[in-house]
Formats: structure tokens, C-alpha cells, sequence
């Protein structure tokens, strides 16, 4: 329920809005491991921090971490109660309510907008253009001053996949729609450049942020134009969006999306949102990459040292375990393998329909496992080697994400089993093209990957696969592995994670692919049956053909034996048969004399 | 499934490579290509069993049949493939010599047309003694036929039976014309046929000249009778480049298809029971 009166420990600037809240209106606060390294890296110690828009607890306790004091400003009145009893005890924070342009006081050595200038105004202000909004927040900010400030991208990757169109919205929090009717709104990375430029302010770094404006598991340094090569961008922001963007309905499938996103030299253009850092005393990270939730979440920076790549843990827990996963976030310092994982080598093989390719990967990545394992058991890290987490660079096959293990006994035979699992469950749930028949329902899929492995399977094996991808998957989301396993075992009946609308085009196509084979084998089938049936009659009258013909044959031969027998005791025979005797004894007496 | 895929014995060929039931074949699920094919893998009078994995031999046929609509493609390539893998030529094998000749054939519901004559005068004329003349067995139950090449001094022999609706399949015919492929030097033919691609896999010189003839009462649907050669001009001529012969003929009978016994036994439905022990 939301309280109307005012809540203790908030300021109230002027335009607060009773009503609202923007935590409970659908679209989250912008939150994730990248946001809160990128806060670390660029607030100087002890400085005096302003924060405007809506972020969550977690960045918000890392600005309070680094500043001497905080002054957070939020529109709606129920959320600034609720994080004012949340920073009760901690001093330095003034939690105030009202819109942005009633904010005054300054100069802060610090301004936080990594939420964008979308969620500032409130309904009671006046309607300022994006930016003036800038202006008056740039105002506040001291000469030397910080700025981290977030823009959501009208053309970004998550407006294109998206089902839904901006214009078309109806919910409460288009009270006043920001989406295509201001023109100084930045459209590009360079012209938010040019608006911070305006205000006197030099961009020292900036990030194209993906999957999505509010939670950003990737930050892209520059304009796009990645320091870590093309491959290894575009496997990061694929993982990225393995999950989908935040529960969005979609078109179509992000990854793939991205990935030609990153092929076509765009990353910056399409990112959904851009981050500018202003200052000139800051020294930026590079491409920061979170992955993992909850308290498996991990936050990681790569960068290029000539010709490779290298990653450090940028925070994380220490090693974290539930049952036999655990998680060691060290385990991710290093050089970083280059180059793209099986699966999609693997997707591309398939829609090829490249038998021999797909046979070449499969062969190579087992006969990988298999020189790994010892007495046929494989390392904790390796049992996370699977298609998705597994990439093709020089040296040959690497994990990408070492940090995983499990502790209890895995053969590289259930790997293998779960690995080829996984891949399939994507292959059929995506509705992908494929070259193999359709009647092949999962498990027989598994067993022909298996077969093209040189590494026939049997059903225990298969079974153990499913188990144990289920465990896993279970644990790494926090629920019983039970609630997976039905989905893992027939993917086929179970609907797609990622419930895209092109992806279920996809699968609707595959459906009548499926339903037309089995018509065309009903028909033959019918008409075999009634060829056969045709022959069978066919014979059946030759049958009783052929015994009448010899029924009749019989019937004739007794009747010629009825007449032979006759005809034996008739005189003439008799005496024939006498002359015929008394020639053979004539002639035998002639032969001996 | 369907009785074509005992054709030539390809349905026990692919029994003894897996180790089931050489003698009597389980079912195949699905359709084999019989033959060397520039269309759709399958004959237009053949009553292809839709909704069936059609296997075929090479790439080039898959995506002809799907660009005129037809699916469940699989390619695995020849049944002649799977055999030179159970077979390899040993080292210490006969010395060849020769050549072995297939005129192009008719079957039972299309005979073919053109002058034996000429034929024969240009193979003499081309070849190098001894010369086997293989007939397909229309032909060389035709006693005018198999004298004419007879009475040019040839060998005249037949590899056996092709098999219709399960009689008088031989399960053998494809081992035999290895032999026989084997012990020549050269394989030849007035067209580009399964027997070409066969003998240039097998080790023979091939070589496609002469009059191509006239199928009596084909579908036009296979295009006249030169598109073969326009499709395959490195087999055309009586002397060829026999390493892009070569290369065509891998190609052509989809030499980097083979898969193995497990991969066939998934793809064919045949359970593990059906093993011989």
C-alpha cells in the first residue's frame, strides 16, 4: 500500500508526487556489478555527491562508500520514504523528494545519473526539455566536478527487438512521454558529447551499455570501437543477453541480434544506452563485464595488452558454494581464450546443413574432454565446459568462464551428455533450422550428436546428462532442480525461455514442418496399405484361379484313369498288349542270335 | 520402407557397416538414392515416400530437391563409399589393365536409342586392349545387343540383377563391380554415370566420349541429354585430368559425408537389437 504522509527522514524539495512510485511502476532501478565498479572507479573519496533518477540499494551503498556525504533526490515520495528509513543509520545521506528543477544548493564535487534524465520531473513541474534538464543538473556541479550520466538509446538493440513501440505505450508512467518528441534529446554518442560539451563539460570516457538501460551487465568503453577484438566482444554481449532483456516481450532473439550488431561495426550506435563520465581528474575503467545472479554475481574488466586479452576481477564474493556448485571468482583472472564458442559454431554448421563440419567440432570437442579427463572423470571447472562456455581460439579448444565447478564425481561422459543436451534444448526451443529429421524428438537427437562425436551414448548416460544439467541450472537460479528437469528431458513441449515473438514464429514454422511430414508419411503409409491390399487380392484370386485350374487338371486326370482302366479290359487292348509282348521277345532273340 | 533401397543390395551394404543383419536387412526408415542423379536424387516415376528422411549422396542434391520444394533431406553420402571403406585396396593388389565400358542403359520402362556400331568403332579406336563391356542386365539379356560387342572381340559381362519389389536382388552386385572396377585401368562410358563416379573413386582413369544416345520416352524434366556433361565437363573427353576427376567424383558421391555405424543406426531407426553377434 502506498502511505501518503511524509515519510520520516525525507526532505521535501517541492513537486513530490504522493502516488507514485517509480520502484513498483515496471520498469526497475537501474542496477548491476558494472554500474557500481564504474561508481567506485570515479568518485574521489570523500567527495560531496548529488544523485538524481532511481537506482538500486547496491549502487546507491557504493556511492555512500566513496562520498563524504550523499544527497539523493527522488520524484516519488513512497520510494524516498523507503530508502530513508534504509539510510537511517548512515550519516551523510539526505534523502529528498521533489522534481529536478527545485533541486538547489550545491556545488557537489559529484553528480550520479547513471538512471538517465527520464525519471527526474515530476508530474507537478514544469515540462523541461532534455536539455535544459541538463543545464540546471550541470549547474549544480562543481568547477572540477564528476558527472556519470546515462541516456537511453531510442535505436538501441532493445528497442529493436522489442515488441512493444514507445509511442504506443499506455501505461501510468507515460504521463508525459519522453520517446520521440524532443529533439535535443542525444541520438548518438557524439551528440551526447556535443549536449555535455554545451555545458562546458569534456567527456573523459564513455560506454555503450548492454543488454539494457537499466540493468547493464556490459559497458563498452568508447564509442563502440572496442579495444578487445571483434570475437570475444561479441561472445560477451551474447551471454549478456542469454537471459533476454529483463522480461520484455520480444521479436527476436537478442543474442544472435547482438552479435551481428557487433559483426557490422555498431556496437555504440545500437547500444540501448550510452554512459558519459565527465571530470578531469578521472580515470575510467575498461569494458566492464558482471555476470551470475544474486550471490553469484561477479564483476570483471578486460583489456586489450596488444595481442591479448586479459580480464581481473573487479568485485565479487571470494568463493561461494551451494551444495556441489561453487564459484571462484579468482579463478577469472587471466588471459581471456579469443575466438567463438561451439555453439555457435555450431547453430552455423547447422543451418548449413554441414554434416561434416558439425562432425569435425563435435569429434574435436570430445576427443578435448576426453584428453582432460583422468580415469574418465573430469576437473570441477570442466564440467562447466559446455558448448556455450567452451571457445575455439589458436591453442585450441578453452573454458571462457573458469570460475565454475563441481564438486562432485562428473565423467566426461555425463559432460558430454549435458553439453550436447544444452545445445539441443536451444536448437529445438529456438526453432532454429537444422539438418536432421524431424522425427527425432531430444533424446534421439542427443544420441545422433553423440553418435557424429564418435562417442555413442546410452540412455543412462543420456539420463545422467538431464539430471545433472538440471541440478545445476537449479541451483545457479535458486530452485529445485525438479521444476527443470521436465523442460530439459522435452524441450519440444515446454515453452521457450526467452519467449520471443520471432522465436516462436520459428518454432510455429518448425510445428508445421513437423505436422506436414507426418501427414505425407500418414498418406503413404494409406496408400502403401492399399497397394498392398490391392496385391494381397490380386494374389488371392490368382490363388483361386491357379486351384481351379488344378482342381480341374485333377478331374481330368481321373477321368483319363477311369478311361485307361476301361479300356484295359477290353479285348483289343488285351490282344494289342499280346502282339506288343511277343515283338519285345522276338526281337530279344533276334539280338542274341 | 520402400523396395528401391534393396536396389544393387545398398540396404545390405549398409547392414554389414553396421553390423546388423547382412542377409535380410532391417527396415530403413526412410529412402536411399539409388543412383548417380543431376536432379532431385530420385527418379520422376519413383514414388518417393514423403515425410521420410530421404538420404542421399551429395550436397548439390539436397539443395536441388529443396528448391523445388521437397524436404527431410539427409545427406550421407553413396552406398559405394560406405563399401571402399570396409574394402580398401590392399597393396598387393592385381595389376590392371585395360578398360571396362558401360553404355549407357535403359530400364524397364525406357530403352535406349543410337547406333551400337559407331559406338563400338570409337571405342576400339580409343582403347587400349583387353576391353570388358559391361551391360546392364536389359541389355545383356538381349541377345542382338550382347553380340554386337561380343563380335567386336570385347568381353561382355553383366555385374548382376539391380532387385524389384525384393526379387532378384543381389546383395553382392556392388562387390563384384569392385572387383571388376579393380582389374582395370580405366573405366569409360558414352555418359556420366554412377559406373564412372564409381570406377574414378576405385582407382580407374575416367573417361566419358562417344554418342551420349537417346533415352526413348524420358522425362523432360532431366534436361536433354548433354546436361551432364555440361554439369560434369571434367569426365568429358577420352583423356581427362584425373585429380579433378578425381575431386568431382568425391563430390559427387559425397566422399566427406561418411558417418559412422552408430551415426547410420540412429538415422536409419535400427535399434541395437538387430546386431549380429
Amino acid at each position: 500500500m502506498i502511505e501518503t504522509c511524509v515519510p520520516p527522514g525525507v526532505t521535501l524539495l517541492g513537486g513530490e508526487m504522493l502516488q507514485w512510485s517509480d520502484r513498483e511502476s515496471g520498469r526497475p532501478p537501474v542496477d548491476g556489478g558494472p554500474l557500481v565498479e564504474l561508481v567506485r572507479t570515479t568518485l574521489v573519496q570523500g567527495s560531496r555527491v548529488l544523485v538524481v533518477g532511481v537506482h538500486a540499494v547496491p549502487v546507491l551503498e557504493a556511492v555512500v562508500a566513496r562520498a563524504g556525504s550523499v544527497t539523493h533526490v527522488l520524484r516519488s515520495m513512497p520510494d524516498a520514504g523507503a530508502l530513508a528509513d534504509r539510510f537511517s543509520d548512515v550519516p551523510g545521506v539526505t534523502i529528498a523528494c521533489g522534481s529536478l528543477e527545485r533541486i538547489a544548493g550545491g556545488p557537489f564535487d559529484a553528480i550520479v545519473a547513471l538512471d538517465g534524465l527520464d525519471r527526474v520531473l515530476s508530474a507537478d513541474g514544469v515540462t523541461l526539455s532534455w536539455r535544459d534538464r541538463l543545464r540546471h543538473l550541470t549547474g549544480l556541479l562543481a568547477d572540477d566536478g564528476v558527472l556519470l550520466v546515462a541516456q537511453e538509446n531510442e535505436l538501441g538493440l532493445h528497442r529493436l527487438v522489442g515488441m512493444t513501440e514507445p509511442e504506443a505505450a499506455r501505461d501510468d508512467s507515460e504521463w508525459w512521454p519522453a520517446h520521440g518528441v524532443d529533439p535535443t534529446r542525444p541520438a548518438s554518442p557524439a551528440s551526447l558529447g556535443d549536449e555535455l560539451a554545451r555545458c562546458g563539460l569534456s567527456v573523459a570516457a564513455s560506454y555503450a551499455a548492454y543488454p539494457t538501460p537499466e540493468l547493464p551487465a556490459v559497458l563498452v568503453p568508447g564509442e563502440g570501437g572496442a579495444e578487445v577484438p571483434g570475437e570475444t566482444l561479441a561472445t560477451v554481449l551474447t551471454s549478456a543477453c542469454a537471459a533476454g532483456l529483463g522480461g520484455q516481450p520480444l521479436v527476436a532473439d537478442p543474442r544472435w541480434v547482438a552479435r551481428t550488431v557487433v559483426r557490422g561495426g555498431s556496437t555504440g550506435q545500437l547500444a540501448p544506452a550510452w554512459i558519459a563520465v565527465c571530470g578531469p581528474a578521472v580515470a575510467p575503467p575498461g569494458m566492464l563485464v558482471g555476470d551470475g545472479q544474486a550471490g553469484w554475481a561477479v564483476t570483471c574488466e578486460l583489456r586489450q595488452e596488444g595481442q591479448e586479452t586479459w580480464r581481473w576481477v573487479r568485485s565479487g564474493p571470494a568463493v561461494v558454494s551451494a551444495d556441489d556448485l561453487s564459484r571462484d571468482p579468482a579463478m577469472l583472472t587471466g588471459q581471456l581464450p579469443v575466438g567463438r564458442t561451439l555453439e555457435e559454431l555450431l547453430r552455423s554448421a547447422c543451418v548449413r546443413a554441414d554434416l561434416p563440419g558439425v562432425r569435425e567440432l563435435l569429434r574435436s570437442y570430445a576427443g578435448w574432454l576426453g584428453k582432460n579427463a583422468t580415469d574418465g572423470e573430469l576437473g570441477g571447472a570442466l564440467a562447466f565446459a559446455t558448448a556455450d562456455n567452451v571457445v575455439l581460439d589458436e591453442a585450441g579448444w578453452a573454458l571462457a568462464d573458469p570460475s565454475w565447478s563441481w564438486s562432485g564425481p562428473v565423467s566426461s561422459e555425463e559432460v558430454l551428455a549435458r553439453s550436447l543436451r544444452r545445445f539441443v534444448v536451444g536448437l529445438i526451443t529456438g526453432g532454429q533450422m537444422h539438418p536432421w529429421p524431424s522425427f527425432l524428438g531430444a533424446t534421439r537427437l542427443c544420441e545422433t550428436l553423440h553418435a557424429m562425436a564418435d562417442h555413442p551414448v546410452s540412455p543412462e548416460a543420456i539420463e545422467r546428462g538431464v539430471t545433472l544439467e538440471a541440478e545445476i541450472a537449479g541451483l545457479m537460479a535458486g530452485v529445485p532442480a525438479s521444476e527443470l528437469v521436465a523442460a530439459i528431458r522435452e524441450p519440444q513441449l515446454a515453452p521457450s525461455a526467452l519467449s520471443a515473438h520471432r522465436t516462436l514464429v520459428s518454432a510455429h514454422a518448425k510445428v508445421c514442418d513437423d505436422l506436414r511430414a507426418a501427414r505425407e508419411r500418414a498418406e503413404w503409409s494409406e496408400s502403401a496399405v492399399v497397394r498392398w491390399r490391392n496385391a494381397a487380392d490380386t494374389a488371392k484370386r490368382e490363388k483361386k484361379k491357379t486351384l481351379r485350374t488344378l482342381t480341374k487338371v485333377q478331374c481330368e486326370r481321373k477321368r483319363l484313369k477311369r478311361a485307361l482302366a476301361k479300356a484295359r479290359g477290353t479285348w483289343g487292348y488285351r490282344f494289342g498288349r499280346s502282339i506288343k509282348i511277343k515283338k519285345k521277345r522276338i526281337l530279344r532273340l533276334l539280338k542274341r542270335s | 520402407m520402400h523396395h528401391s533401397n534393396y536396389f544393387y543390395g545398398h540396404a545390405h551394404i549398409f547392414a554389414r557397416y553396421c553390423g546388423m543383419n547382412r542377409r535380410r536387412p532391417p527396415m530403413i526408415l526412410g529412402s536411399l538414392q539409388h543412383g548417380w542423379n543431376h536432379v532431385h536424387g530420385f527418379g520422376f516415376m519413383h514414388d518417393v515416400p514423403q515425410g521420410h528422411p530421404k538420404f542421399v549422396w551429395s550436397e548439390a542434391v539436397r539443395r536441388r530437391g529443396w528448391a523445388q520444394g521437397w524436404r527431410d533431406y539427409y545427406v550421407i553420402g553413396a552406398p559405394w563409399i560406405y563399401l571402399l571403406a570396409m574394402r580398401p585396396e590392399l597393396d598387393h593388389a592385381p595389376e590392371r589393365k585395360g578398360t571396362i565400358w558401360y553404355p549407357f542403359h535403359g530400364w524397364e520402362h525406357n530403352e535406349v536409342a543410337g547406333d551400337h556400331h559407331r559406338l563400338i568403332a570409337e571405342i576400339k579406336e580409343t582403347e587400349e586392349e583387353p576391353v570388358t563391356v559391361c551391360l546392364y542386365w536389359l541389355e545383356y539379356r538381349d541377345e542382338a545387343i550382347r553380340s554386337l560387342y561380343e563380335s567386336a572381340g570385347f568381353r561382355v559381362i553383366s555385374h548382376g540383377y539391380r532387385g524389384t519389389n525384393y526379387r532378384q536382388v543381389s546383395r553382392r552386385f556392388l562387390d563384384r563391380q569392385l572387383r571388376e572396377l579393380r582389374a582395370h585401368r580405366r573405366v569409360a562410358s558414352n555418359r556420366i554415370s554412377s559406373a564412372v563416379l564409381y570406377g574414378t573413386l576405385a582407382g580407374c582413369e575416367p573417361a566419358v566420349y562417344g554418342d551420349p544416345m537417346v533415352f526413348v520416352g524420358g522425362d523432360p524434366r532431366f534436361g536433354d541429354a548433354d546436361r551432364t556433361q555440361r554439369l560434369r565437363p571434367e569426365f568429358c573427353g577420352h583423356q581427362v585430368d584425373v585429380p579433378a576427376a578425381r575431386a568431382a567424383a568425391e563430390e559427387e558421391l559425397g566422399s566427406r559425408f561418411l558417418a559412422s555405424p552408430e551415426e547410420i543406426r540412429q538415422l536409419f531407426g535400427w535399434s541395437k537389437g538387430g546386431r549380429r553377434k
